[in-house]
């Protein structure tokens, strides 16, 4: 299976949870993923506080559950840092990293070298996301961190579905939505009488956008307005 | 249908605007769009692959946002007829 199709897999799970999805197969695809997050990843791993202390709930490979591991025994290291706390712990040189001395030796010992923890927000106790690499300084760029967050969102919303807020009616989605329904009277403007579909009445209107150096908005706005702004139709 | 735009692509137009994932998807919302966040999120990155009609609308929403700052359109958009 390819990345990009695991990659659609996870974030449709994420995006649209359904009951009786076997969630233990979606985070083991989504810990696999964790590879693409930056070239030298060599493992990544989920770990969740519970009663009794941590747990690796998932990894892609047995070095991850054993650098976890190596933290749970001391109850310190960025893994158990990031879900306890619930901020992001980034080691960028571990051989060179003055915390987590411990965890720092047994990562030199798998030959790691930079780690990145990102919390899992909807956890009732907490748990976090986690990525070793073999190259100092792995996570150092926007990529790999967007990348790391967008995965860890993904599995928030498959191990805890509901705790997500991205789709709740907030203040800025219901501006958002009234922006939309004057946009879609505008597109409907430029169907009528035409064989444009919706998909290409929208495009004509961003085009005209383009051409006329104008927000969209304006652009359909005035249109609704009775005006056609630079031949719409 | 002739798109254009600037060379920018998503993912470097995401870079550049700043935007939290939420206020490109809110920018996206609005133009009426119906992806779930996360998936936006997701083709902005590169790590899904939208097709030309998601792409211009991400394209759209990028612009619009650069385009409130004086900036004309520097996210690409791609030419739907050429898919089709």
């Amino acid at each position: 299976v390819s990345s990009s199709r695991q990659w659609a897999a996870l974030v449709g799970a994420a995006s649209r949870p359904a009951p009786g999805r076997d969630r233990s197969a979606t985070i083991a695809t989504a810990v696999v993923l964790g590879h693409d997050v930056a070239p030298a990843v060599v493992g990544c791993s989920v770990t969740e506080l519970t009663a009794d202390g941590y747990r690796t709930s998932a990894s892609s490979v047995e070095v991850a559950r054993l650098l976890d591991e190596a933290q749970y025994a001391v109850d310190e290291g960025p893994c158990v840092a990031a879900a306890r706390t619930g901020r992001l712990h980034h080691l960028v040189d571990l051989p060179g990293e003055p915390a987590f001395r411990a965890f720092a030796a047994v990562a030199a010992d798998h030959g790691v070298r930079s780690s990145l923890s990102v919390p899992i927000a909807g956890a009732h106790r907490g748990a976090a996301l986690n990525l070793y690499a073999s190259e100092s300084g792995s996570f150092g760029d926007d990529r790999p961190l967007a990348i790391a967050a967008l995965l860890a969102r993904c599995i928030d919303n498959v191990m805890y579905p509901g705790s997500d807020i991205g789709d709740e009616e907030t203040s800025p989605l219901r501006a958002a939505r009234a922006r939309a329904a004057t946009v879609e009277r505008a597109v409907q403007r430029v169907r009528a009488g035409t064989a444009l579909n919706r998909d290409e009445a929208l495009g004509r209107l961003m085009e005209l956008s383009r051409q006329e150096r104008r927000s969209v908005h304006d652009v359909a706005r005035q249109l609704i307005c009775g005006m056609d702004p630079g031949g719409a139709r | 249908m002739t798109m254009g735009g600037g060379d920018l692509t998503l993912a470097q137009g995401m870079r550049r605007s700043g935007f939290l994932p939420e206020e490109l998807w809110f920018e996206y919302v609005g133009l009426g769009g119906d992806a779930a966040q996360l998936e936006v999120e997701a083709y902005a990155l590169g790590v899904l692959e939208p097709d030309a009609h998601q792409h211009n609308l991400i394209a759209q929403a990028l612009n619009e946002h650069f385009f409130s700052r004086g900036q004309d359109h520097p996210v690409a958009y791609r030419d739907i007829r050429a898919e089709t």
